[in-house]
C-alpha cells in the first residue's frame, strides 16, 4: 500500500519523516532489544538503522510493506553487529555464575518444578549459550524461541526462505542441546 | 524419553522477558534527521578512500623517493665540506634513477 509519508519524506519533509520514524519505532526497538549484541546501546543502534531507511529510501519499490522492509534493514543491521562480537566456540560449565549452576541442575532433575524465581538466570544462562552460534542462527532461535515469532513472520522481516529458516532453527537447537549435554556432562 | 531441557531452558527464560515502553525517545528523530542530512559523500568511508588511494600508491612513492633525494642533493650541493658518503650513493642512485 503506497504510503504517501515516503513520497513527502524523499522531497525533503522532515514532518513525514518524523512521522514515518513515530510510526515504526517501536518494531524497529523491539528488533534491536531482542538481538542487541552486548555492550551496544540500542538507541545508537537504533539511530544507525533509521539513518540507512532514510538513506535508501529512494530504493524502496513497494515490493513488500514498509514495516518489513525497515524491518529486514534492522535485522541486517543487528546481525551485523552480532559478527563483531567475539564468538565462543563452547562454553565450560565453569563460566557459569551460581544461579546459573543451580538453574541448570533443577533442569537435569526428573521431576523438577519450573521455578519462576529462575527466570532471570535461566535467561543469561540461554543468553550465553546463543553466542555459541552462528550470527543468522543465533537470530533465527532468538526470533523463534524468545520472541514468538512465527517462521512466516521471520521470513517476511528477514527476506529468507522458509525452508532455510527452519533448517537453520533445527540445526541451532541441536547444537544448544548437545552443548547442555556436554554443560552438564562436565559439572 | 529425554526431556528437551533447550525448551524447557527458554520457557524459563521468557518469563524473565520484561515488557519495557517502546516510544521513540525526545530527540532522536533529531539527532537521525541531523545524521541523514550530512552528505554521505562528503565523509568518505575508508574504502572510498583506500579505492581512491591505491591506485595513485606507486606514484606516491616515488615522488616521495625523488624528493629525498632531491633534498639529499641539495644538502651535498649547498654543505660547503662537500658530499659525504651518504649523500654521495644517493646522488648517484638520483643518477641511476634519471637514466632508468
Amino acid at each position: 500500500m503506497a504510503d504517501e509519508r515516503i513520497d513527502r519524506a524523499l522531497q525533503g519533509d522532515e514532518d513525514a519523516a518524523r512521522q514515518l520514524m513515530e510510526a515504526y519505532y517501536p518494531n524497529v526497538i523491539r528488533i534491536v532489544r531482542a538481538h542487541l549484541p552486548s555492550r551496544t546501546l540500542e538507541e545508537d543502534l537504533a539511530q544507525e538503522i533509521f539513518v540507512k531507511v532514510f538513506r535508501n529510501l529512494g530504493s524502496y519499490e513497494a515490493k513488500v510493506p514498509l514495516e518489513h522492509w525497515i524491518a529486514r534493514i534492522a535485522v541486517r543491521t543487528c546481525i551485523d553487529r552480532i559478527r563483531y562480537e567475539k564468538r565462543r566456540p563452547e562454553m565450560r560449565f565453569g563460566d557459569l555464575r551460581n544461579e546459573e549452576h543451580a538453574t541448570l541442575i533443577e533442569l537435569g532433575e526428573p521431576s523438577h518444578e519450573p521455578r519462576p524465581d529462575r527466570a532471570s538466570a535461566a535467561k543469561e544462562l540461554v543468553v550465553k549459550l546463543l553466542r555459541c552460534l552462528k550470527p543468522e542462527d543465533r537470530f533465527v532461535l532468538v526470533s523463534l524461541d524468545m520472541e514468538g515469532w512465527s517462521v512466516k513472520e521471520v521470513c517476511e522481516r528477514t527476506g529468507w526462505r522458509e525452508s532455510m529458516v527452519k533448517v537453520r532453527a533445527f540445526r541451532a537447537r541441536q547444537r544448544l542441546r548437545r552443548e547442555l549435554e556436554r554443560l552438564e556432562a562436565g559439572r | 524419553m529425554k526431556a528437551d531441557r533447550w525448551a524447557e531452558l527458554v520457557s524459563l527464560a521468557r518469563e524473565s522477558v520484561p515488557g519495557e515502553a517502546t516510544e521513540m525517545p525526545s530527540g532522536f528523530a533529531d539527532r537521525v534527521l541531523r545524521e541523514v542530512r550530512r552528505d554521505p559523500a562528503a565523509a568518505p568511508s575508508a574504502s572510498k578512500i583506500l579505492e581512491w588511494l591505491l591506485p595513485r600508491a606507486a606514484g606516491f612513492a616515488t615522488a616521495a623517493f625523488a624528493a629525498a633525494l632531491l633534498f639529499a642533493y641539495l644538502g651535498g650541493v649547498f654543505d660547503s665540506s662537500g658530499q659525504d658518503e651518504l649523500t654521495r650513493q644517493l646522488v648517484s642512485a638520483l643518477s641511476v634513477g634519471a637514466e632508468l
